[in-house]
């Protein structure tokens, strides 16, 4: 009996890792990529507001206002949107995850030249193609820039 | 149960309850996910055709739309299926018509471009959609 509940405190333990968490980037990590990179896509985002419908409408709308190119919707999982990119005959996913403190990108897959290498705490990408680290976080601060202005 | 097995119990329901990281992404056959943003399903196909000059056309299964596009000797044809809010693209077939010399070689990776590229197009109007529907929900 004991034992069955440490597994099931170990298993929502890793069921509610799929959420929005301030990032501590782990400078540890071999063959990372920069820290700042790290950030400027995966750093969290506050929302200001914890009106869940307010944060999915800046989510999607800052998707469409992205500097350069539109990110397009693929669906919503409950608690986080997800995201496509498609350029030049490459494709990177994200998993956009929200609650009603802070916004999140999260790596959710890639065209096989865009596949991160080391993806460590469910979704934070460190190390990938140097375009996942110029194109995403144009998504991230376009984001950013919506929830500011509800 | 020893408490070897316990260990790779545990192992296993912990690695697979947060293995969420990364999932296989296709060039063009993952599904849309329409929810239920879209009311009019054929005004978004037809705005979405419209970027590249595809067709739609109509066909005997209800939940199956078809895009036709005529280009540079070769008529493709792809099936759009609907089905339980889910949208997704296969190619149907991909015709030569009347090349005066032997046509060249259509190759995969074309008709893979053609097909993100259509894909893409109905995520662009469904994004906007799914914009539009949630700004009526705040």
């Amino acid at each position: 009996m004991k034992r069955f509940g440490i597994i099931a405190l170990l298993v929502c333990t890793g069921l509610a890792m799929a959420e929005p968490a301030p990032l501590v980037v782990d400078k540890k990590v071999r063959k990372s990529v920069r820290a700042k990179h790290i950030e400027a896509v995966h750093l969290e985002i506050p929302t200001g507001t914890t009106d869940l419908a307010k944060i999915r409408y800046a989510i999607v709308q800052g998707m469409m206002l992205t500097k350069g190119r539109v990110w397009t919707y693929e669906g919503d999982d409950g608690g986080s949107i997800r995201a496509r990119f498609d350029y030049r005959g490459h494709t990177i996913a994200v998993r956009i995850e929200y609650n009603e403190e802070l916004v999140q990108i999260k790596f959710h897959g890639g065209s096989e030249a865009y596949e991160c290498k080391i993806i460590i705490d469910d979704g934070i990408c460190y190390r990938n193609h140097d375009n996942y680290y110029k194109y995403t976080p144009n998504l991230r601060a376009s984001i950013a820039q919506q929830l500011e202005a509800l | 149960m020893t408490t070897g097995k316990t260990a790779l119990l545990v192992s296993v329901l912990f690695l697979s309850a947060g293995s969420t990281a990364s999932a296989d992404i296709t060039p063009y056959s993952d599904p849309l996910q329409l929810g239920d943003y879209v009311q009019d399903l054929n005004g978004m196909l037809e705005r979405a055709f419209s970027y590249d000059g595809w067709q739609l056309r109509s066909h005997p299964d209800p939940d199956t739309y078809v895009a036709f596009l005529s280009y540079k000797e070769r008529d493709i044809s792809v099936h759009i299926l609907v089905r339980d809010q889910n949208l997704t693209l296969s190619v149907e077939s991909v015709f030569e018509t009347g090349c005066a010399a032997p046509c060249k070689d259509l190759g995969e990776e074309s008709v893979s471009k053609w097909m993100v590229n259509l894909r893409r197009s109905i995520a662009v109007e469904l994004t906007t959609l799914v914009r539009d529907g949630l700004q009526s929900q705040m």
